[in-house]
């Protein structure tokens, strides 16, 4: 457990970061990141099993695709995730709120489509099978006939 | 790089005199050609486009449509990016091939709210190379569209599968939404395969939009026409009154080719560039630069899912377009969106409970907004944010999605920002009667040099909330053929 003061002094710097962050393109998945969206999702979906190097490619490829995340931008979320303080933090930052909610809502889309489950995973493990974007014709929802 | 059959090294052509020679290669001129290719009069051809011919397979490979980006030729001080492709087929390669007709009100817009200008002819002019348009690239739609867009030929292709909210708002609201007009095959063509709502358009993975790579090629290659790729078109030369000359510059330095009738089809800040450092025209050259202004909306649904339809915007609406409130405030167009472009809801079981909507809105022209030239005579953009008049009627519009919503389980609705650009740069030259208020006639032909055509969006005379391509073919076509036949 982080005592207040410390949780507050790091949700206030890791908030000054966010807001000069900016123009920096991540490439690849940087420390920290792999736990922070594991986390993220386990909180969106409940507990799910997936062997840990089909986890990372997935962070790999989201990361990837998600360039806009500046490096800053990710890393902070990534600190504040890992510590545990980032629903508070967000509750003190609005700006900081609606970054969380745009990360969270595109990590479960991600997710969500690149292993094909259509709501909370259960027990069985999965698969990650590629991105939807490096596919073709995928689109699971769409009615075609 | 892909070829054409009839890919011609600049060298082997300079010096040479053509009957017709067209600058650029996508919407406005490749209609141009098409049309121009079934006349006489058209004689030689000689094409001049700056960008290199990239074909699909090149494309996806690169991730991109041009080695050229779009920023790079031109500088920028006005409030927002503009976006365009160059290249062989221009606009055709990036678009979304969402192709909505304008309305008829959009065409006489002073008329009947005392605002913008009036075009120079009316929907019903248009209308038969609206049909013409949508065949050449075979446009599935809505029947029911005819309530709004008076139409004297179906819709080539069937109507796109709807997303569950739009059959709920189609059975509400049948005269007023409808399924989206597009260029995204609902079924296989020869040259296409259906569209299976990939959601990424701009660079589709299937090649299902038209393009002018999957279906002008024929055109581009037709053994009356030249091809120079690598062929930036810098300046024209003039003499009594008419063009004479074509200057233009490739890799290995710059050339000369005379011609009868030039067709200018280089996009809303390529071509008045070329204008302006051919000394050609009045001071209206480059006027008037404007696009649509977009902001986005999603709607919180309570019990139904979304992303079910059979392409990326299945339904567009028409409840906020037309009436006296014009006079104030812009025309507004509602793209209801089948796919997650804010991600899906967080919730547990609520995951398609999303529906984006992008709502489009007209703008007025304001001559202040324009394209000159900077000290290396590259053109350079100057604009102010939008108009109170744009944002207005997106406000207006926002507002009245309750009720257009009225048939859908809404939760809540909430406002997602404003669009950086619509992609859709018009009006730089434009069309009208009189010369002292216009560049070039009602048939594009420019009011000084009698022999110079314009072609594409740089025309337009005002800005509908509709999107601009398949009005710029169809115009392309009624000039070619008014100019040839
Ligand atoms: C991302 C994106 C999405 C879009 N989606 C849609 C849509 O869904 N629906 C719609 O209606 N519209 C859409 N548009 C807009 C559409 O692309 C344009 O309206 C259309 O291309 C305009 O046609 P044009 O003939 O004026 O110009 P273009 O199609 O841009 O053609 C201009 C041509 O001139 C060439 N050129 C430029 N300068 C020179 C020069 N100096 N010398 C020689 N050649 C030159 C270019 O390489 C190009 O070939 C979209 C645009 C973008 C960027
Ligand atoms: S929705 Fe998909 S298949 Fe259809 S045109 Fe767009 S990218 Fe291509």
């Amino acid at each position: 457990m982080i005592p207040v003061r410390r949780r507050t002094v790091i949700a206030a710097s890791v908030v000054t970061v966010l807001a000069v962050a900016g123009g920096f393109e991540m490439a690849g998945p940087r420390p920290g990141q792999s736990k922070a969206l594991r986390g993220i999702l386990q909180r969106m979906i409940g507990d799910f099993t997936m062997e840990e190097s089909a986890f990372d490619r997935f962070v790999e490829d989201f990361c990837a695709a998600k360039a806009h995340w500046s490096t800053f931008e990710a890393d902070a979320l990534a600190i504040l995730e890992n510590a545990g303080i980032i629903r508070s933090a967000a509750r003190a930052y609005p700006g900081l709120a609606s970054k969380l909610d745009q990360l969270e809502r595109q990590a479960l889309t991600e997710f969500a489509l690149a292993t094909g489950i259509q709501g909370p995973p259960g027990s069985h493990p999965l698969a990650y099978l590629g991105l939807f974007a490096s596919g073709a014709c995928n689109n699971p929802f769409a009615r075609l006939a | 790089m892909a070829r054409l059959k009839n890919l011609t090294p600049a060298e082997n052509v300079a010096g040479q005199h053509f009957d017709t020679i067209i600058i650029g290669s996508g919407f406005g001129s490749g209609f141009f050609l098409l049309e121009a290719l079934k006349h006489k009069r058209t004689g030689r051809v000689l094409l001049l486009e700056w960008g290199e011919i990239r074909s699909h397979a090149e494309q996806m490979e690169a991730g991109a449509h041009s080695a050229i980006k779009p920023g790079t030729t031109y500088t920028n001080s006005s409030a927002k990016p503009w976006n365009f492709t160059i290249g062989f087929g221009g606009g055709t390669n990036c678009w979304f091939g969402q192709t909505p007709r304008f309305h008829p009100s959009d065409f006489r817009l002073h008329s009947l709210y005392g605002v913008g200008r009036d075009w120079p002819f009316d929907y019903a002019e248009l209308e038969p190379y609206y049909c013409e348009a949508e065949e050449v690239m075979a446009i599935s739609g809505d029947e029911d569209m005819a309530a709004v867009l008076p139409r004297s030929r179906p819709f080539p292709q069937p109507a796109h599968i709807l997303s569950t909210p739009d059959a709920m708002l189609k059975k509400a609201r049948k005269d007023m939404h409808f399924a989206m007009p597009t260029a995204r095959a609902r079924l296989a063509t020869d040259s296409r395969p259906a569209c299976c709502a990939n959601l990424r358009c701009t660079l589709c993975p299937i090649d299902a939009k038209f393009t002018a790579n999957n279906s002008l090629t024929g055109v581009f290659e037709h053994p009356s026409v030249t091809f120079c790729a690598g062929a930036r078109v810098d300046h024209l030369e003039t003499e009594n009154g008419l063009v004479r000359s074509v200057h233009f510059e490739t890799g290995t330095g710059s050339h000369t080719v005379s011609g009868d009738l030039i067709v200018l089809g280089a996009n809303a800040i390529h071509s008045p560039a070329i204008l302006l450092r051919s000394g050609i025209g009045s001071g209206l050259t480059g006027r008037g630069l404007h696009e649509a202004y977009g902001i986005e909306a999603e709607v919180m649904l309570d019990g139904i899912d979304n992303f079910d339809g059979s392409t990326i915007t299945t339904g567009l609406d028409y409840g906020a377009y037309d009436g006296p409130f014009r006079k104030t405030s812009g025309s507004a167009l509602l793209y209801f969106e089948n796919r997650w472009k804010f991600g899906f809801r967080p919730e547990t079981g609520r995951w398609r409970q999303t529906l984006p909507i992008v709502i489009v809105v007209e703008e007025l022209p304001r001559d202040g907004d324009r394209i000159e030239l900077d000290p290396n005579g590259q053109p350079h953009v100057i604009g102010e944010a939008p108009s109170a008049y744009a944002r207005d009627g997106a406000e207006r519009a926002f507002n009245l999605l309750p009720e257009i919503l009225a048939a859908l389980p809404v939760e809540r609705i909430e406002k997602r920002g404003v669009r950086p650009t619509e992609s859709h740069l018009q009006g730089s030259l434009r069309m009208g009667t009189d010369p002292a208020r216009s560049v070039v006639d009602h048939n594009q032909i420019h009011h000084v040099c009698r022999n110079l055509a314009v072609v594409g969006s740089s025309v337009f005379p005002s800005c509908s909330a509709a999107n601009p391509s398949l009005t710029v073919a169809a115009m392309s076509l009624r000039a070619g053929r008014s100019l040839l036949a």
